[in-house]
């Protein structure tokens, strides 16, 4: 039977008393310095809120235990040696680890609040030359979406361990932010955006503490 | 998966930010074996659903991991 992956810990981490899914027992499979959270894995990925939901609790439970690195939902392996193979490189994953420890990740999102968006510069009405007008338009868009990192983005990450912006990518999309933050941190990032969001100009939303989702590939910012 | 900042509520928010992460982030193990990507498609296209309905299912914050 394939086994169904929660995430990547600590190889003494302690198994929350938090079912698998459908019930099933959660066990931890060593392979040196780290260790995975499984449990065994149903034939089809299930696809019902509730599942995901059930599944993100396990992941929680985990990360009030120690660091987790987060399993993308779905991830699944035909047995507990195909885990152990992929945790091969000890060190990788230990360092991965060691980055996320006692932090959590915090969701943000920003965007200009309607057409407020402050000295947008308005498009040449005399310009014909459509190529032109085009890379006018895109220059201007990107400076909009400059703005709004800089305003929202930049003082956030100086709070943060890691950050990561995406920006908005169409016109009704918000920009996207993810801080990997101290827990002791946590209050500090929530009342920026709280300042933030009150400002007349700027949407802001801040949701979580996440386990760290965005933070979890060895080596990657995301 | 999209959310609109002016209407929806922050409960709202906290689930789009939460599936964002669990079917786009997370470390992907082993992605030759583990992942058939036709599956995690089936979860988006499940999942568009239920957000596209959000607020009639009336989640208690309580099963919201995260929100708050």
């Amino acid at each position: 039977m394939s086994v169904w992956v929660y995430g990547v810990v600590d190889p003494g981490t302690r198994l929350p008393d938090v079912p698998g899914l459908d019930g099933a027992p959660l066990r931890l499979v060593r392979a040196g310095d780290v260790g995975a959270v499984v449990c065994d894995a149903p034939a089809e990925v299930p696809q019902e809120l509730a599942d995901l939901l059930a599944h993100e609790r396990v992941v929680e439970a985990l990360t009030e235990a120690g660091p987790v690195l987060p399993a993308r939902y779905g991830s699944r392996l035909p047995d507990d040696a195909a885990v152990v193979r992929s945790l091969e490189d000890g060190t990788r994953w230990l360092s991965a680890l060691d980055a996320v420890r006692g932090r959590v990740e915090l969701a943000v999102r920003a965007a200009w609040r309607g057409e407020q968006t402050p000295s947008t510069p308005a498009p040449a009405p005399e310009e014909t030359r459509p190529g032109h007008a085009f890379l006018a338009r895109l220059a201007a868009r990107s400076d909009v979406q400059g703005r709004l990192r800089d305003r929202v983005h930049a003082p956030l990450a100086e709070l943060a361990a890691a950050a990561v912006w995406r920006e908005a990518r169409g016109r009704d999309e918000p920009g996207r932010g993810s801080y990997l933050v101290d827990r002791a941190e946590v209050g500090h990032v929530q009342e920026l955006c709280s300042a933030l969001a009150e400002e007349p100009e700027l949407t802001v939303t801040c949701t979580g503490p996440w386990p760290p989702y965005s933070f979890s590939t060895p080596g990657g910012g995301s | 998966v999209k959310v609109d900042q002016d209407t929806a509520a922050p409960g709202d928010v906290a689930l789009v930010d939460l599936l964002d992460r669990l079917l786009a982030g997370g470390v992907v193990l082993m992605a030759d074996v583990v992942l058939s990507l036709a599956d995690i498609d089936l979860v988006r296209v499940h999942l568009s659903a239920i957000i596209s309905s959000v607020d009639t299912l009336h989640l208690p914050e309580s099963q919201l991991p995260g929100s708050g």
